[in-house]
Formats: C-alpha cells, structure tokens, sequence
C-alpha cells in the first residue's frame, strides 16, 4: 500500500488545482493516492484530460456542493 | 499615535508601495532589504530574448523610496510574531507595532536533480537579471537546433510568462532567419492552466513555424551529457540549449511560530485580509505568501493597498485579481482572474501590448508616488473585473 | 553595521552628469524647447494633464468594458470600413433587379452578408433611446 496525500485546491482559479496537483505527484510514487479538492469547474474536464494523457488511474470524481473531490492513483511513475 | 511603528520586509514591488503608503500617514516606516536594488523583473524576457541592458530596468531602493522612510541594507534573519520583534543577520534587533512581510518568493533549484547544473550552464529569466544575460548569451549564439523552456512546476511568478520567453524567442530566431526550434514543455493538460486561454495561445503558437510544444509533460529530471530532459514517465527529449523555470519557495527568514508558513515555506495569510493567520498585527503580501492565486506584481501592488487601508482601520479586500500580460513581439493578452472567477476570455490585440508598454513606463513612478497613480489604476481595474468583463471576455 | 540613507548619492550623480561636455548643448536645447512649449501653450496643457484629475476623468472615460473592447479591435473596424467605404462612394455602373437579386442570393458570401444584416436589425431593434 503506497501513501496517501491530500491536497487542498479549493477556491484556486489561477492557477489552477492542476497547479497543485504538480507538485504533489512529483513528490508521490507509484502506489500512491492523491486526494484533490477543488471548486474550479474547469477541474473537471481537466482531471479527465489529465489522466489519459499522463496514464495514471482515476479512483473517484465526484462533486458535492461546489466541492469537486477526485481521487486519483499514482501508476505511470517509471 | 497607535501603531505607529512599522516594520516592512523587502524592497520589492510590495514593499516599496507599502512603506511609501504608509509613511505618507505620518507613520514611523523601517524598511530592511537585502538587495540595494530594485529591478522590473517582467524585463528579464526582453534582457534574455532581446539583448536588452538590465540597466535601464534597474533602479536604486533608495531612489524608489519616500526619503522619510528608514531604510535598513540587511537581510531579516529572524521575525518572532508574538513578541513584536524581528532580528537582522547583522544582528541589528527591531520592534513593531505593525509587521509587513513582502520578501517575495526564493528560486530553488534542488527540487529536481540536474536544476542547479542546468542553471549554472545557462541561466533563466526568473531568477535575476544576471541570470537572463546567460540566456542571451546562448540565444543571441545559437545557429540551430532545439531551444527548450521547460516548465516542472506551475506555483511560479506570473504564469503566462514561460510562455511570453517562447514566444519572444521564436521571434528573435524567426527574424534572424536562423534554423532554432523552441518548444515549451508544459506540466497541465493544456497549453496553459486555463482550457479557454489555452485554446487561444495554442493558435498562436501554431501560427509560427518553429514552435512545438508539449503538454502534460512532467519533467522529472535532466542529463546534461546527454543533453536529454527526462519526463516521469520515462520520456526523454532532447536539447541543444535548455532554460528551466525554477521551484519557487517562501522567503528565507525563520518566522516563530513556525506554523505561520506552509509545507514551501510561504506564509499563510487570510486570502482577503491578508494578515498572517491568526493575528492581526502582521500581514504578507505579494509573492511570499500563500494566496491561492498566481504570483503576479499586481497581487502584490493591489495587497500594498488593502494593507495600507486596513491598517487605517477601513475594510479593503483583496479579491486575487490578477492581471498577467502574455505579449508576443507585437501583441498581448491578459490574464485576468481573481479567486471566484477563471481567467477570462482573451484575444490577441495591439492595443493590449501597447497597453502593457503604457504600464512598464509607469512602474517606476507608480511605486515612488502611490497615491497619485492609485486613481489611475483604480479606474483600470475596475472597467475591467472579471465578473464585468464576463462572458463576452475582451 | 546598519546602512542609512542620505541624498548624498543622487547630489554625486547630478554633479557627474552636469560636468558631462553635452551638458552645455543639451541644457541649450533645453531652454530653448521650454519657451517655445510655453509660448504655444503647450506646457500649460501639460500642467492641466499632470494633475491627476484630468487624467482620472480621462481614464474613466475611455476605460469602461464596451470602450476597451471597442479599441481592441479598432483595427479591425477600420478594415471593414475602409473596405466598405470604397463601395459606398464609388459610382456604380452596374444595375441590380429582382432576377439579379436572386441569383445573387445564390452567392454564399451574399448569404453570409445577408444573414449579418439581419442579425444587425435585430440588434437595432432592441436599442432603446436613453
Ligand atoms: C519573467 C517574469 C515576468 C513577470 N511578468 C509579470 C508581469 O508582466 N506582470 C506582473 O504583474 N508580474 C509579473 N511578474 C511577477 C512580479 O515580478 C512579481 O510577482 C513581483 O515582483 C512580486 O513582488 P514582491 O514585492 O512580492 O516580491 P519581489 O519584487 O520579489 O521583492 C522581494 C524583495 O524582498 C527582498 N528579500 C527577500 N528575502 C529577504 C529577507 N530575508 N530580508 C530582507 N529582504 C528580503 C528581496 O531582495 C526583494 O527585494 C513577472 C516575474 C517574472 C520573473
């Protein structure tokens, strides 16, 4: 089991939590979780976009009053 | 008077507007720097891509400062939030009624093995004007091949900037008829951070010839024998000359408590009120705190503002407005956001970059006399909210 | 050892550049520009702009969202109307009737403009008098 890390991007629209996002993966490895909150709509079709093209695996997207929670797991790490 | 004591960290764009704000009241202003100069560091770009002098981007903390404010050449070494007192490295000790901290953000290139080499071989345009000259000095001398502006990490100054240094070097090569290809390595799933803008910088970029560009590329790390970058995922590309957006970090100053800052060192502060959590007698502003907005000059001249006005016991807030200029050779666009809106909509339009150029030829005066430029500005601002702004964008 | 200010830097700088050989020619030049700017009037109207009232009221003027975003694209109007204008104030020879008119209509560009103009009289309906 790897570690599991939140990070907390709401209210974040410039950057945006993909900026977060950054620099928590660059510090996880493969294994690991990385829970993201945020309240940019933009996050997510960004999330989707992010995880096909970087590889790794979408756990969870879900929104809930504003909050949008996305879970992800780190696997395209070499 | 109350409060009449105020202690101001750093001669930057912040700094500098603060401590003239409130000397003006008649208040007792310090201010401790450790850079006796103050330089525009939007002309890093025009220094690295251009050959421009930092000279003339360049003037002296003092020359910028209301003579009524005592000006103190030192760095802060030490800032005890609960005893009012702050000690400098020459061991100069300091009490306030007020504190602000405006020391900007620190360039750190040990988050990524092969940083620091890269950027002893070839300098950046963030870090200081010295470093955009080693740019220069490889831009102004490559015949061909690949020049890549690799971006690690997006909690950086002015984030359209990357790419304004593509843009400006794509120019410069396109003009000199030289066969060099720039490409932008760019960590988000689009060209920038934003979807909307990024369709729009995507088109322009695609109207030059000699730019590529990636995106979702996360540079892990950099060989320079091989002259490769290395992606996380194992992807490797190659260079000829390579410029890497550093980490950015909060100041260097031991701030008790220690939890007055975050896991990078930035201070935490109340996003519209600006005082370092949990107390009311000391603020941040601009690039050293950790506002969940882009690191820009405008967030630290609108946080001199709001700081200025609530120490005067009226209820300003700062709404994480940005405005970042993203200019090719003869054309702009602006960034603008604040914390409840994304960027609006933007085309690329002369009149924008003549704008910016109108705001460059400000700066230094802008600093020097706040409270005659402020209703200037105030007027910019406004028209242009992005709730008002809107939809129809600009 | 803590550093002061004094003004004494900046006195240095001023005497360095006074004892400069351009100096005399510049301070010339100088003097002479300064009185024909004050006889045309000019200096006064720049004694008026300085004063940040003016230019306030200026500002806020020309910098509202509908002016801003006007003046983005002033160079694109300027195109459409000079463009336009050509066909305005040239004589035309030829003669358009309802046969034409048709087979105009059969013109995809016809029918771009065309749908332009509606969209425009729509809009001009809407517009109230203030
Ligand atoms: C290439 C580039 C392009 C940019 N373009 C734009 C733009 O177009 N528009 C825009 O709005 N912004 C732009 N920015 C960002 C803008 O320059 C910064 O956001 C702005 O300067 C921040 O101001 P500041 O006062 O917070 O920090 P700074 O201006 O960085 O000032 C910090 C000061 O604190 C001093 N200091 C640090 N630590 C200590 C200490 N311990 N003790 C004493 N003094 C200390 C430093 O010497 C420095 O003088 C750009 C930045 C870069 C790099």
């Amino acid at each position: 089991m790897g570690d599991k890390k939140t990070v907390d991007a709401r209210g974040m629209a410039c950057p945006g939590p993909i900026a977060k996002l950054t620099r928590a993966y660059r510090e996880a490895k493969n294994g690991d979780v990385i829970e993201i909150l945020a309240t940019d709509q933009g996050f997510i079709p960004d999330i989707k976009a992010w995880i096909e093209s970087t590889g790794n695996k979408l756990i969870e997207l879900k929104q809930d009053g504003g909050v949008i929670r996305a879970v992800i797991e780190v696997t395209a790490k070499k | 008077m109350n409060g009449e004591k105020v202690l101001v960290v750093g001669g930057g764009a912040g700094g500098l507007l603060v401590s003239n704000l409130l000397v003006g009241d008649g208040r007792e202003v310090t201010l401790v720097t450790n850079n006796p100069e103050h330089y525009f560091q939007p002309a890093n770009l025009f220094i690295a891509f251009k050959g421009e002098s930092p000279e003339s981007y360049k003037r002296s903390v003092e020359s910028l400062l209301d003579p009524k404010v005592r000006l103190i050449l030192d760095k802060l070494s030490k800032l005890d939030l609960g005893n009012r007192t702050a000690l400098t490295e020459r061991g100069k000790r300091l009490e306030y009624d007020y504190v602000i901290v405006a020391a900007g953000a620190r360039m750190d290139y040990n988050s990524l093995p092969g940083m620091k080499e890269n950027f002893e071989m070839f300098g950046d345009y963030y870090s200081s004007p010295e470093a955009a000259v080693k740019v220069w000095n490889t831009v102004s001398r490559m015949k061909n091949g690949k020049l890549i502006i690799g971006v690690p990490d997006l909690i950086i100054k002015c984030p359209p900037a990357p790419h304004k240094g593509v843009f400006l070097a794509a120019e410069f090569f396109k003009k000199e008829k030289r066969d060099v290809t720039v490409e932008l390595l760019y960590p988000s799933p689009h060209i920038y951070t934003e979807a909307e803008l990024a369709k729009t910088i995507e088109s322009k970029m695609k109207s030059f010839s000699n730019i590529e560009y990636r995106t979702s590329f996360l540079i892990d790390s950099v060989d320079k024998d091989r002259k490769v970058v290395i992606g996380m995922n194992g992807e490797e590309i190659k260079y000829d000359a390579l410029v890497l957006i550093p980490f950015h970090k909060g100041p260097e100053i031991d701030v008790n408590p220690a939890e007055a800052r975050d896991d990078d060192g930035f201070i935490k502060v109340d996003k519209r009120k600006l005082n370092i959590t949990s107390y009311d007698d000391a603020f941040a502003i601009g690039d050293c705190n950790n506002a969940p907005t882009s690191k820009t000059g405008v967030a630290a001249h609108l946080g001199a503002f709001v700081v200025w006005k609530r120490i005067n016991g009226r209820n300003a807030e700062y709404s994480g407005r940005t405005n970042c200029p993203l200019i090719t050779d003869d054309e702009a666009i602006f960034v603008i956001s604040d914390y409840d809106h994304k960027p609006v909509g933007q085309r690329f339009s002369r009149l924008k970059r003549l704008m910016e150029d109108l705001f460059v030829a400000m700066y230094f005066p802008s600093l020097r006399y706040p409270r005659k430029f402020e209703p200037i500005f105030d007027v910019y601002f406004n028209a242009t909210e992005p709730n008002i702004l809107g939809e129809k964008g600009w | 050892m803590v550093e002061e200010k004094s003004d004494s830097k900046s006195t240095e700088k001023i005497l360095a550049l006074l004892e400069r050989p351009e100096m005399e020619e510049a301070v010339a030049n100088l003097a002479e520009l300064l009185i024909a700017m004050n006889e045309s009037g000019l200096l006064d109207l720049l004694k008026v702009l300085a004063d940040r009232g003016v230019l306030e009221s200026l500002m806020k003027y020309l910098m509202t969202p509908d002016f801003l975003r006007m003046a983005d694209k002033l160079d694109k109007y300027v195109h459409v109307l000079e463009e336009s204008g050509e066909i305005l104030i040239t004589e035309e020879k030829a003669r358009t009737g309802i046969g034409g008119l048709l087979k105009a209509m059969r013109d995809p560009d016809v029918q771009v403009g065309l749908t332009k103009l509606i969209k425009l009289l729509k809009f001009l309906g809407t517009v109230k008098e203030q």
